[in-house]
C-alpha cells in the first residue's frame, strides 16, 4: 500500500467499482423482471413457452428469482456496501483490486448461472438451484467480498462502527454460513450433485437457508442500505440509536429460528414448527422498530419529501417493509398458514416485500447515489416522479391481485359441501383465477416500465461523465483511531 | 417424543431457546432502563461529515409490543410442543389434530354419506348435489387421463361416455374397474407372426363385421391366434378387457398403421387402482355419474 498519509498525499474513495455495480444491478433488474413478466404471462397464456423447454415455466422461474435476487439484489448490495463502508470508516476500500474482482466475477456467476438454469441444470433447492460449480464460485466471490468489507472496517479511522455496517456485516457472515451448509453436496457430474441431507432434514436445512436468505439478504442487507442512505439523504441523524441496537439483535436472534415456518404441517417435527412460529411472531417487533426508526428519521425532513423522488422511494419502501413484516408473522401462524400455504397469497407476500421494499429502497438509493457519483443533477426529476407513481401503482395492483387470488384459492380449496366432498375442483378454482393473473401481468408491466424509465434516466445522468474523485474527510479528533505507526490523515503528519 | 433421539438434544433445544430468550429480555431491559453510552459522551460520533445517531429513547409502546409478543410465545410454548421433547399442556400434535378433524367430519357428514350407499344409482343420477360432487371427483382424479369431458384421449385412454366398454358396463363392473384398477395385456405379435401376417390380420381386423372379411387372408391367422381373447366374431371379452374389434370404435386408433402397431407391439393399458385414494362413497358417486 502506498504512502500511509505522507504529506500532501490526498486519499480518495474508490467509487468507480460502485458505479459499475450499480450499472450491473440495473441491467439485471430490467432483465430479471422481464423474465418475471414472461412468467406472469404464462399464467394467462400457458402455451407461451412455444413448446421450447428452455422457455417453460419450470426453467425460467428460477431464472427470475436468481436473476433478481443475485443479479439485481446482490449487485446493489455489494455496490452500496462498498460505497458506505468507506465513508463510514473514513478509509478507501481495503484491497480495491479484490473489490473489482468481486464486481466482475459476480456478474459472470449470475450470467452463466442463469444460462445453466435455462439448460436445465438444477439442484432443485429453491433459491439454491445453481449446481455445485456455481456454489463453489459463489463461495469464492463471497469470501472476497468479506475480505474487502471487513478489511475496510479493520483499517477504519473512526472508532465506532456505524449501524449500517452491522447489517452489511451480518449479511456477509450469515449468507456465507447458509450458503455453504445448505449446499453441501456430492457432485456426480459437472451438472449434477446430490445433497448431503435427505428427507425432512434436507427440508429443514433448505428452509433454514431459504428463510434466512430472505432475512439477511432481502431484509438485513437492504436494511444496511436504508440505515446509510436514509439519514444521509434526509440530512438527519438516525432517530434512535437504542432502537437500532435492540432491533438489530432481536432481528438477528429471531430470524435464525424462523425458517421452518415454511414447513408447517409437514413431516418435520412439531417442535421445530412451533419454535419457528413463535420466533416469527417476535420478529414483528424488531421489524416495526426499524420502520419507526426510519420514519422518525425523515420526520424532520418532510418538506424535502415532497420534492425529492429519491427520498419518496425510500420512505415508501419503509411502508411496504412494515406491511410485509406484518403479513409475514401472520402467515407464520399455523392456522393461517393452513389456508395461505400453496396459494398465491405467498406470492403476494413475496412481491410486497420484493417490489415494495427491496426494489423501491434500491431505486431511491440509486436516484440519490448515481447523480452524486458523477457530480451532476439527475437528468430528469419529472421522469423519476412518474416512475414513483408507476412503481407504487404496479406494486399495489400486484399485491391486491395476489391477495384476492390467494385468499380465494385457500378458502375455495377448503370448502366442502353437505356430502363432505370438496365443493370445487382444482381446475375450476384455477380457471377462475384468470382475471387476477391478467391483473398481475398488467401490474408487472407497469412496474417494469417504470424500471426501464429509471434506467434511461440514470443512463442520461451519467452519459459522458466521469466518476468523481472524492477526498476523504478528516475524522473528528474525539473518535479518531490513532495508529501508532503512521498518522492516517495527511495534515496530521506535519507535526 | 420419537423424533428426539436423546434427552441431551432435547435439553440442548430447551437451553438454547431459553438462554436466547433471556438474552433478548436482558437486552431490551438494558436498552430501556440501563445506562446509555451516548449519554455520557459529550457528543455523538459523526461519520462521513454529517451522519450521526440520535439519542431518542426507544418508544414505550414498542416495549409493550415486544413484551406482549414474548409473553404470547412463552404461553404458546407451554401449551404446544416446542421446547424439545416437552409435549405441551394441550398434548397437541399434527396427528391428533388430523384425527380430531376426521372425527368432526364423520359426525357432520357420515349420515349423509351412509345414506348414499342405500340410494339406487338411478336416484343418485337425479340428485344435483351428488352429481356435482361426482363431477368434481372426476375432475380432480380422472380428468387428467380420461379428459375433462370423460371422452378419453386418442391412443391412450378410453372414452367413458360411449356405449362401448372394455371391462363391462354394469355398476358392479365399473366399481370393480375403479376400485381395483385394470391391467389389459396383449402380447406383441410381431415375433410370433412375422411382418406379413401382421399386415394381413390387421386388414382382416379392420374389415371385421363386413361380409367380405372372411375372404381375406388374415382370417385364418385370426382364427388361430386371436379368438381365444377377442372371440370368433371379434366381439371381445370383458373378463380380459379384450376390446370388441368388429365395430368402429378404437382405443388405439383404427387406421391400418395404428392397428398394425397394436398387433405388432402389443398393448398394455393400465387403469390405476383407486382403492387407497377414494372411499366406497366416492366411487359410488362416480359410478352413478358415469352410468347416468
Ligand atoms: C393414469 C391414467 C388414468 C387415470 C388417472 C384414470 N384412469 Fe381410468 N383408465 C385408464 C386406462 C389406461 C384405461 C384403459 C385400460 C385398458 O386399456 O383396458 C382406463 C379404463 C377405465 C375404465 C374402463 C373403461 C371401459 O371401457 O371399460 C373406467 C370405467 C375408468 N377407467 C374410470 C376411471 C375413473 C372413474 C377414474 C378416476 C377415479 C379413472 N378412470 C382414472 C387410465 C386412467
Ligand atoms: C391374451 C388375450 C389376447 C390375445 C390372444 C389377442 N389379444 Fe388383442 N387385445 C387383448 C387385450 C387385453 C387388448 C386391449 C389392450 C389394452 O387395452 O391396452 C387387445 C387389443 C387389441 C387391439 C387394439 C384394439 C383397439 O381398440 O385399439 C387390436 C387391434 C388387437 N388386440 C388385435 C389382436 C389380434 C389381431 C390378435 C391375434 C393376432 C390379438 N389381438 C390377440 C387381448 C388379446
Ligand atoms: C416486473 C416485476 C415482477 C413480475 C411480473 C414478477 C413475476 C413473478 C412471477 C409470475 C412469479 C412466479 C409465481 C408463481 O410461481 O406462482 C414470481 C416469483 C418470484 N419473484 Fe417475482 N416478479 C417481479 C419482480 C420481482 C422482484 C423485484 C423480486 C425480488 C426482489 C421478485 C422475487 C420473486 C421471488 C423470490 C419469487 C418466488 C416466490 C416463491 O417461490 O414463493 N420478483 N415473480
Ligand atoms: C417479519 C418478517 C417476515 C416473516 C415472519 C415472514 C414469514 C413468511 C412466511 C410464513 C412465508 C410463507 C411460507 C409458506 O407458507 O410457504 C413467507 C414467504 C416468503 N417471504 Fe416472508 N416473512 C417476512 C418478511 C419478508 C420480507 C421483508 C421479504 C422480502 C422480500 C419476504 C420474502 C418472502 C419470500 C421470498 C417468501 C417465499 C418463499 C418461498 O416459498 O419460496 N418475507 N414469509
Amino acid at each position: 500500500m502506498k504512502g500511509n498519509g505522507m504529506l500532501g498525499e490526498a486519499e480518495y474513495y474508490h467509487d468507480k467499482v460502485v458505479m459499475r455495480l450499480v450499472q450491473f444491478s440495473m441491467l439485471w433488474a430490467v432483465l430479471a423482471m422481464a423474465v418475471g413478466l414472461w412468467l406472469a404471462a404464462e399464467f394467462v397464456w400457458p402455451t407461451l413457452d412455444f413448446g421450447q423447454f428452455w422457455l417453460s415455466f419450470g426453467r425460467i422461474r428460477p431464472v427470475h428469482t436468481n436473476g433478481i435476487i443475485f443479479g439485481f439484489g446482490v449487485s446493489a448490495l455489494m455496490g452500496t456496501a462498498f460505497y458506505s463502508v468507506q465513508r463510514t470508516s473514513h478509509v478507501p476500500l481495503f484491497m480495491p483490486k479484490l473489490a473489482w474482482f468481486c464486481c466482475y466475477a459476480w456478474q459472470v456467476v449470475v450470467l452463466l448461472g442463469g444460462l445453466s438454469l435455462l439448460a436445465g441444470w438444477t439442484s432443485t433447492k429453491e433459491y439454491a438451484e445453481l449446481e455445485w460449480p456455481f456454489d463453489i464460485a459463489i463461495t469464492v466471490v463471497w469470501v472476497a467480498f468479506a475480505i474487502v468489507f471487513f478489511g475496510t472496517i479493520a483499517t477504519r479511522r473512526i472508532r465506532p462502527i456505524y449501524i449500517s455496517n452491522w447489517f452489511y456485516g451480518a449479511l456477509i457472515i450469515v449468507i456465507a454460513m447458509l450458503h455453504i451448509v445448505n449446499n453441501l453436496e456430492v457432485p456426480v457430474t459437472i451438472d449434477k450433485s446430490y445433497s448431503l441431507y435427505a428427507g425432512a432434514q434436507d427440508a429443514i436445512v433448505e428452509w433454514w437457508y431459504g428463510h434466512n436468505a430472505v432475512g439477511f439478504l432481502l431484509t438485513g442487507g437492504f436494511l444496511g442500505m436504508l440505515y446509510y442512505f436514509l439519514p444521509k439523504h434526509a440530512g438527519q441523524p438516525i432517530w434512535s440509536y437504542r432502537l437500532s441496537v435492540v432491533s438489530f439483535w432481536a432481528f438477528t436472534y429471531s430470524y435464525i429460528w424462523a425458517g421452518p415456518h415454511h414447513l408447517h404441517y409437514s413431516a418435520i417435527p412439531e417442535w421445530v414448527q412451533s419454535l419457528a412460529m413463535v420466533m416469527s411472531l417476535v420478529l414483528l417487533a424488531p421489524s416495526w422498530a426499524t420502520m419507526v426508526n426510519g420514519i422518525m428519521t425523515v420526520s424532520k425532513a418532510w418538506p424535502k419529501l415532497k420534492s425529492d423522488p429519491a427520498l419518496k422511494f425510500i420512505v415508501l419502501s419503509l411502508a411496504f417493509y412494515g406491511l410485509a413484516t406484518f403479513e409475514g408473522p401472520m402467515l407464520a401462524i399455523r392456522s393461517v398458514n393452513a389456508v395461505s400455504h400453496f396459494t398465491d397469497w405467498t406470492i403476494g407476500h413475496v412481491h410486497s416485500g420484493a417490489l415494495g421494499w427491496n426494489a423501491m429502497v434500491t431505486y431511491g438509493t440509486f436516484y440519490y447515489l448515481v447523480p452524486r457519483l458523477v457530480g451532476r443533477e439527475l437528468y430528469s426529476t419529472r421522469l423519476a416522479n412518474i416512475h414513483f407513481v408507476l412503481a407504487l401503482a404496479g406494486t399495489l395492483l400486484y399485491i391486491l391481485a395476489m391477495w384476492a387470488a390467494g385468499i380465494s384459492q385457500g378458502l375455495l380449496w377448503l370448502s366442502v359441501n353437505t356430502l363432505g366432498e370438496l365443493s370445487f375442483s382444482f381446475r375450476e378454482v384455477m380457471s377462475s383465477m384468470k382475471p387476477y393473473y391478467a391483473l398481475r401481468l398488467f401490474a408487472g408491466a407497469i412496474f417494469w416500465s417504470g424500471t426501464l424509465m429509471m434506467t434511461y434516466n440514470l443512463w442520461r445522468t451519467i452519459k459522458g461523465a466521469n466518476v468523481l474523485k472524492v477526498l476523504i474527510p478528516p475524522v473528528p479528533a474525539r473518535w479518531r483511531i490513532n495508529k501508532s505507526v503512521a498518522q492516517p490523515v495527511g495534515v496530521e503528519a506535519q507535526a | 417424543m420419537a423424533d428426539m433421539p436423546t434427552d441431551f438434544w432435547s435439553g440442548w433445544i430447551v437451553g438454547l431457546a431459553i438462554v436466547g430468550f433471556a438474552g433478548l429480555v436482558m437486552l431490551i431491559f438494558g436498552i430501556y432502563f440501563g445506562k446509555q453510552p451516548h449519554e455520557e459522551a459529550a457528543e455523538a460520533p459523526v461519520w462521513d461529515s454529517d451522519l450521526s445517531e440520535g439519542n431518542n429513547p426507544a418508544p414505550l409502546w414498542w416495549f409493550w409490543l415486544i413484551l406482549a409478543l414474548m409473553v404470547f410465545c412463552v404461553m404458546y410454548l407451554m401449551l404446544y410442543p416446542g421446547l424439545g421433547s416437552y409435549a405441551g399442556a394441550l398434548h397437541w400434535s399434527q396427528q391428533s389434530q388430523y384425527e380430531q378433524h376426521h372425527a368432526e367430519f364423520a359426525t357432520v357428514h357420515d349420515p349423509a354419506r351412509h345414506a348414499l350407499a342405500e340410494t339406487p344409482y338411478a336416484t343418485l343420477a337425479q340428485d344435483t348435489v351428488a352429481m356435482s360432487s361426482a363431477a368434481r371427483l372426476f375432475a380432480d382424479n380422472c380428468a387428467a387421463c380420461h379428459g375433462a369431458d370423460a371422452k378419453g384421449q386418442h391412443n391412450l385412454f378410453p372414452n367413458l361416455r360411449d356405449s362401448d366398454w372394455l371391462w363391462g358396463s354394469t355398476p358392479e363392473q365399473i366399481t370393480q374397474t375403479i376400485t381395483a384398477g385394470r391391467n389389459a395385456v396383449m402380447i406383441p405379435w410381431l415375433s410370433v407372426l412375422g411382418e406379413e401376417k401382421v399386415k394381413q390380420v390387421a386388414s382382416y381386423v379392420r374389415a371385421l363385421g363386413t361380409p367380405q372379411a372372411d375372404d381375406l387372408p388374415g382370417h385364418a391367422v385370426f382364427m388361430q391366434f386371436c379368438i381365444a381373447c377377442h372371440g370368433a366374431d371379434g366381439s371381445g371379452n370383458q373378463l380380459l378387457g379384450a376390446p370388441r374389434l368388429n365395430d368402429n370404435i378404437w382405443l388405439y386408433g383404427g387406421s391400418q398403421a395404428d392397428v398394425e402397431l397394436s398387433i405388432a407391439k402389443g398393448r398394455t393399458g393400465q387403469m390405476p387402482s383407486f382403492a387407497g385414494r377414494l372411499d366406497a362413497t366416492d366411487i359410488r358417486l362416480l359410478v352413478a355419474w358415469l352410468t347416468r
